[in-house]
């Protein structure tokens, strides 16, 4: 079973996140979205994702150390770990690339580019 | 204040006072030396008088009283006189001698009547004949007058001898001395009182001197010393003791001119003391301004900061919701394509709110983006400004840039007329900078000029300049009126009629453009005339620490309106080429379509007269370079004065009668046929001896190996064909091969005609060798336009050439 972590505090981007994501669930992935990076860390713990959206910005533990943290760790160092920001600055993507994060995207971002990325990722086809 | 120091630079060279004293010494002097030499002089002419009055007085009485007494020698009587003579004080000796030389009177009772011995008185009577006066010395060592009187024999008959002997004498021209009076007379007397007022004046003299010496240094000293006063004063006043004056008494002008001095010592202190006050008060208020100005600029760094950080702030929170936004359109459209489309009811209400649907949906997209990106310039321009940038700095090529950015914007082609043209040197143009950067200038300029354009074709082009690197991005669009020309690239303004037709764009992009350009020390500007399209420029410098001056814009600026001014007739156009005949067709053509020209015979005749003469542009013969081996275009692009002179390069123009002069057998007109081929060789053949088709070699040099529509026939015919492109391979294939002819095409070859023929008619191996020359049916002018290089081939496309570099400056859209 494939999985996706979604880690973002703004419901409504978590809610776009999730109906972008949805068409993946046909191919047996499964998705699972949590609203700080506390319950992200925690959700790691029980089960470990193939990809984890990861917004930067989020209460408690932010974006970038969640990925440290992910990415300290063997058992969790291969998650697929995307970063969404609404920070465009040089200085956050050379920090979150820094923190190990697979791939850095701006907000705004084009939802059939997360699926695209994410069925790539997962090997999946998808129709169109 | 070290006063000495300042004393020491106003010091008194040489005093006045001294000054003075020497000369009124001087002056004194020469007063009491003249007057003693005139005293003295005139004392002494005194004096002579004196003694010529006494001496000839006491002579003449005496003569007068013994005249008689000579003739009759009545020595009696003589001793009598003589003796009364001698008793006077000053007579030292009175000698009477008679003509028979005897003495017949003397001082000397004991000599009477002896005869003359003296040789001197012995000569006395023979020569003397009138009355003489001398100064001898006695033998007693004094010094005396002797005179000396004859007595005549006129002078016993005639009384008026001596009151006026010059008559007497005409009178009675035979003269006959009876006798000689000698009396000497000693004026010592006289002559001691005469010295001693000599020795007097000069004692009296040197007393005055001195006195009037030292009369003139004291006066001197009493008349500096005020003087002295006021320099010492001024001195102390030049040291800054501003309060010393000078105390000075008196009615004559130095008291008043040290009144005055006082005057102005007083009024230098109180301008002083006013300027120190004006000073301390300046001082004062620069610091306050200071402090002001410093307190403001903080605050203003503050607002700033604020500033950047607001927008920064607001553009991050503006994406989270346009995220939503975005993405929601997507999702709906997504699901009403998939899910809603299929199940609607063909009713043509609910068909055309579903059109509506789908357009609005696209409204939210197009417009979100354009949201998008309006907060990207945002944060850009204040990333720029407050200087939290992040540049790159590593090397690129402007010209790959320039590909990569039309390569971006083609997306916005498709749905256009417009094609985008690169024109560029083939070579790398390297800078160092942020490619990321100047990409996204390109992009920008590149879209705008596209959104701004509805058909036609757009040019990108990259020249290298002197020092800099220029890029410019020129459309046949709208254009932009004069006075908007500095305004676009301020924020947030689009220029032209933006209520009637606004196009997509945040009003921004031309901003961050010029703060990228300007960041890499370069500059950027437009040049644009409305309904003809626009020109925008960057100049990137080559080295960084020589920036692109502003002066740029204004040498384009000026350059143009000096084109826009000009009439074709104005355009003196050179043309170089060895072949008269060449330059003569040139000018002819050149001549008819309005331009003037001048003939240069050489490449250095060439290079000399566009020194001298304002050439606009050169037609250069690039065999001329061969020849002489003068290489002019490098000449002619190193000169400051003949750089930006635009160069064509001519080749040949072949003609068969040229072919034939260089030295070809025959010629082959163009294209190339095998029956055409066949007919040259059989014809050649047949004045040489051997004439056999089937052993013919056929050597090409210059055509291309493949696609030959005549080679196979050839082949079939048994004749074997061989081809090259280089001289030296051309060379060893005729020696090994001995081909029996060789045709040549000029056109595409590396070789010029003249070399070539050189090569071949040099050598005995080829002297002979029948040599057929491809001649093309349009005089070939291989015409290369040095900057950027391009081939013409015909007198049409040089005429062309020169019109389209002109008539650019007339359209007033492109520099040369």
């Amino acid at each position: 079973m494939k999985r996706i972590l979604i880690a973002e505090d703004e419901s409504h981007l978590r809610f776009l996140l999730e109906q972008t994501l949805e068409d993946l669930t046909d191919h047996g992935v499964e998705i699972e979205s949590v609203e700080n990076g506390q319950l992200a860390l925690e959700s790691i713990a029980i089960s470990k994702p193939d990809i984890l959206f990861l917004d930067v910005m989020m209460p408690l533990v932010n974006g970038f150390e969640v990925c440290e943290t992910i990415k300290g760790n063997d058992a969790t160092k291969d998650i697929f770990v995307i970063m969404l920001t609404a920070k465009g600055q040089e200085i956050d993507r050379i920090r979150g690339e820094s923190a190990g994060a697979n791939l850095y995207l701006t907000k705004p971002f084009d939802p059939y580019e997360i699926v695209k990325i994410a069925a790539r990722h997962l090997d999946i086809t998808l129709q169109d | 204040m070290p006063s000495s120091e300042l004393e020491n630079s106003h010091s008194v060279k040489v005093s006045l006072k001294y000054k003075f004293a020497v000369f009124s010494t001087l002056l004194i002097l020469v007063v009491c030396f003249v007057l003693s030499a005139f005293l003295i002089e005139k004392v002494e002419e005194e004096l002579k008088r004196q003694i010529h009055l006494r001496g000839m007085n006491g002579i003449l009485n005496f003569a007068q009283n013994a005249k008689y007494s000579i003739t009759t020698e009545n020595r009696g009587f003589l001793r009598a006189i003589v003796e009364r003579e001698i008793m006077k004080e000053d007579v030292t000796h009175v000698v009477v001698i008679n003509e028979r030389s005897l003495y017949i009177g003397h001082s000397n009772p004991q000599l009477v009547g002896r005869a003359v011995e003296d040789t001197y008185e012995k000569t006395l009577l023979e020569t003397t004949d009138h009355a003489t006066v001398s100064r001898i010395t006695i033998p007693s060592g004094e010094t005396v007058y002797d005179f000396i009187l004859p007595v005549l024999e006129s002078d016993i008959y005639t009384e008026d001898r001596y009151s006026n002997p010059t008559e007497a004498r005409k009178r009675l021209p035979e003269r006959k001395n009876l006798g000689i009076i000698r009396i000497g007379i000693s004026f010592k007397k006289m002559e001691d009182s005469m010295r001693k007022t000599y020795d007097s004046v000069i004692y009296i003299s040197i007393v005055i001197a001195l006195v009037s010496i030292f009369l003139a240094f004291w006066y001197g000293k009493i008349l500096i010393k005020p003087l002295t006063e006021m320099t010492r004063t001024a001195n102390r006043l030049a040291s800054g003791y501003l309060d010393e004056r000078v105390e000075i008494t008196g009615n004559d002008e130095i008291s008043v001119l040290a009144d005055n001095f006082n005057t102005m010592a007083k009024s230098l202190q109180e301008s002083r003391s006013n300027l120190w006050k004006l000073n301390k008060d300046l001082e004062y208020i620069v610091e306050e301004r200071t402090a002001e100005v410093k307190k403001a600029y903080e605050e203003l760094q503050q607002i700033d900061e604020l500033k950047s950080t607001f927008l920064s702030t607001v553009s991050h929170e503006l994406r989270t919701p346009l995220t939503s936004i975005l993405g929601f359109a997507k999702m709906i459209e997504k699901q009403f394509h998939r899910n809603i489309i299929a199940v609607l009811p063909e009713e043509p209400r609910v068909q055309k709110s579903k059109d509506t649907i789908l357009t609005n949906l696209e409204i939210i997209s197009v417009e979100s983006n354009r949201l998008a990106r309006l907060i990207n310039d945002v944060l850009d321009l204040a990333k720029i400004e407050s200087g939290k940038m992040n540049w790159q700095k590593q090397e690129y090529d402007l010209v790959e840039l320039c590909q990569r950015a039309i390569n971006n914007v083609q997306g916005l082609l498709n749905q256009s007329d417009v094609t985008i043209e690169l024109r560029s040197v083939n070579h790398p143009l390297r800078l160092v900078g942020d490619p990321d950067r100047i990409l996204q200038v390109i992009t920008n300029l590149l879209s705008n000029a596209i959104k701004f354009t509805k058909e036609g074709v757009i040019i990108c082009c990259v020249e290298h300049k002197e020092h800099y690197i220029q890029a410019y991005i020129k459309d046949p669009g709208i254009g932009i009126a004069e006075e908007d020309l500095l305004k676009v690239f301020d924020k947030f303004l689009q220029v032209g009629d933006t209520l009637t037709n606004k196009p997509k764009g945040t009003g921004l992009g031309l901003s961050i453009c010029r703060e990228i350009i300007e960041f890499h020390h370069g500059q950027i500007w437009a040049d644009s005339s409305i309904g003809k399209g626009s020109t925008f420029y960057i100049a990137l410098p080559i080295d960084e620490s020589r920036p692109v001056p502003s002066s740029v814009k204004e040498v384009t600026f000026r350059l143009q309106s000096k084109l826009e001014r000009m009439t074709k007739a104005e355009y003196v156009i050179l043309i170089a080429d060895e072949d008269p005949e060449v330059r003569d067709i040139l000018q002819d053509s050149l001549e008819r379509e309005g331009y003037r020209t001048i003939q240069a015979v050489n490449g250095k005749d060439a290079y000399d007269l566009a020194m001298e003469y304002p050439v606009n542009a050169i037609l250069l013969d690039i065999m001329m370079y061969e020849i002489d081996g003068f290489d002019t275009p490098h000449h002619l692009k190193n000169n400051p004065k003949t750089k930006n002179i635009p160069i064509i390069l001519l080749s040949i123009v072949l003609d068969n009668k040229k072919v034939m002069q260089l030295g070809a057998t025959a010629y082959i007109t163009y294209p190339m046929e095998a029956e055409k081929i066949l007919n040259r060789t059989t014809e050649i053949l047949r004045n040489e001896s051997n004439n056999s088709l089937s052993n013919t070699k056929l050597a090409f040099f210059g055509f291309p190996k493949n696609n030959k529509n005549y080679t196979r026939e050839l082949k079939n015919m048994g004749i074997e064909l061989d081809f090259h492109d280089t001289l030296p391979a051309l060379r060893k294939a005729i020696e090994q091969e001995r081909p029996t002819i060789l045709f040549v095409d000029f056109k595409d070859s590396k070789v010029s005609p003249n070399t070539f023929f050189k090569s071949i008619r040099n050598e005995s191996q080829t002297v002979n060798l029948p040599v057929v020359v491809v001649i093309h049916a349009e005089p070939i002018a291989k015409v290369i336009d040095a900057y950027p290089m391009r081939r013409i081939f015909s007198m049409q496309d040089i005429l062309g050439a020169i019109n389209e570099l002109f008539s650019k400056g007339k359209k007033g859209k492109e520099t040369t």
